[in-house]
């Protein structure tokens, strides 16, 4: 029974390539009269084919969409713990790392002596987690 | 050759087809940027970032509507301004910012908020822009109503005008670009404009447009012929826009000396 089924199988995917060769090698005069000699409107046919290929391409953009929201919940669910510093310690790691070759920043402030305390604290966690800063090199 | 607007071809990346699925937060992690709230002291937001991940920090006590427009204009220096160090500060969106690195970051920033090719099939539909529409367009998209504003002015789809008014006079303006930009409006107010009440009063603006001389916002002789329709919006103490709208098309087709029409 199963061989008979996956004969048929075979004999079927045979026919469908056959089908296929036939189609790639026919020149678009004789596709766009074979679609006439069916009854069928080439141009109502490709408008639909080219609305499903778009929807196609919408849906697939709209997957990393997903994907980037997936990311960034999965990232919320892991809490930042912020480490307690010394502020001596920070503000010098911070002015060493505002100096940092290929470091982006657009703020209010561009050297570390104009921040507050807590902007100090902020942006050296920040600078740390963005591997700018390593904290056990800076202790010493 | 056409040029892509940058935040519109990351939009259509991620096959945004509606305003409401622009989740700012979203996409910036897509730009492995990561957005956090936090008390900010004397900014709105900043971000920093390193190789392909940055963190933007928005101050949490602002409004929701400017809260996504800080995070679209820090997406925008992350887009332009990578490796660069900035001062800068967000600031309310006007147009035609004095510094050009902040006045990159506010387009991009208006293109990914208010993208061109989904706002512009939605405005066609209105016949006349006035403060109704625009607030249907800002409760659509989630933004302001100056931001609004001024990109649906500057859409071009009607010949409009868009100035910005406060007691120490103009702050600021723009027009649609078939706006024929002979036309410069006045730096003080007209006290016949209605905007005068609005700015100096206690009025709130006028629901509907309202015809005025065209001298009353243009100081040139050729304006004397001509009507607008004016309507005022107050946006905020002693602040308030305004929209001219024109009445006669011959004001946006070229000056009649240089066309060789016989001057009036």
């Amino acid at each position: 029974m199963t061989d008979k089924r996956s004969d048929e199988r075979r004999k079927l995917v045979s026919l469908a390539d056959a089908l296929f060769d036939d189609l790639i090698a026919a020149s678009d005069e004789d596709i766009l009269n074979e679609v006439a000699e069916a009854g069928g409107d080439a141009t109502e046919i490709s408008d639909h084919m080219r609305a499903k290929f778009e929807e196609t391409v919408i849906q697939a953009r709209k997957e990393r969409m997903k994907a980037a929201k997936a990311g960034r919940k999965a990232v919320q669910t892991t809490p930042v713990v912020a480490d307690v510093v010394d502020l001596s310690v920070a503000r010098r790691a911070l002015k060493k790392a505002l100096k940092h070759e290929g470091l982006s920043m657009a703020a209010r402030n561009e050297t570390e002596s104009d921040l507050t305390d807590e902007e100090v604290v902020r942006k050296y966690n920040d600078l740390i987690r963005l591997g700018v800063i390593d904290p056990d090199k800076d202790k010493n | 050759m056409k040029v892509v607007d940058p935040a519109e071809r990351l939009l259509k990346s991620l096959g945004v087809t509606e305003p409401r699925e622009i989740d700012l937060e979203d996409i910036a992690f897509d730009q492995g940027a990561e957005v956090r709230y936090c008390n900010l002291n004397g900014c709105e937001a900043d971000i920093l970032g390193y190789r392909d991940n940055a963190i933007i920090s928005i101050d949490q006590n602002r409004g929701h509507r400017r809260k996504r427009f800080s995070i679209a204009h820090e997406l925008g220096h992350w887009h332009y301004h990578r490796g660069k160090k900035l001062q800068c500060r967000v600031e309310e969106y006007q147009p035609n910012h004095k510094q050009l690195a902040e006045r990159k970051a506010n387009g991009y920033a208006a293109s990914l908020l208010m993208p061109h090719y989904l706002v512009k099939p939605r405005a066609r539909d209105h016949k006349k822009l006035t403060f109704n529409v625009i607030e249907q367009f800002s409760t659509e998209f989630n933004t302001s109503l100056s931001a609004t504003a001024i990109r649906l002015v500057e859409a071009d789809i009607w010949p409009c005008m868009l100035i910005c008014h406060t007691r120490q006079g103009r702050k600021w303006f723009t027009q649609a670009p078939m706006f024929h930009n002979r036309w410069f409006p006045q730096e003080e107010l007209d006290s016949q404009s209605s905007a005068f009440d609005a700015v100096f009063g206690q009025s709130e603006g006028d629901r509907f447009p309202q015809i005025i001389g065209a001298d009353a916002w243009f100081d040139r002789t050729e304006a004397r012929q001509y009507e607008v329709f004016e309507q005022a919006k107050r946006t905020g103490d002693n602040e308030a826009l305004v929209l001219l709208t024109i009445k006669d098309n011959r004001m946006i087709e070229e000056e009649p000396e240089r066309s060789g029409y016989k001057r009036w």
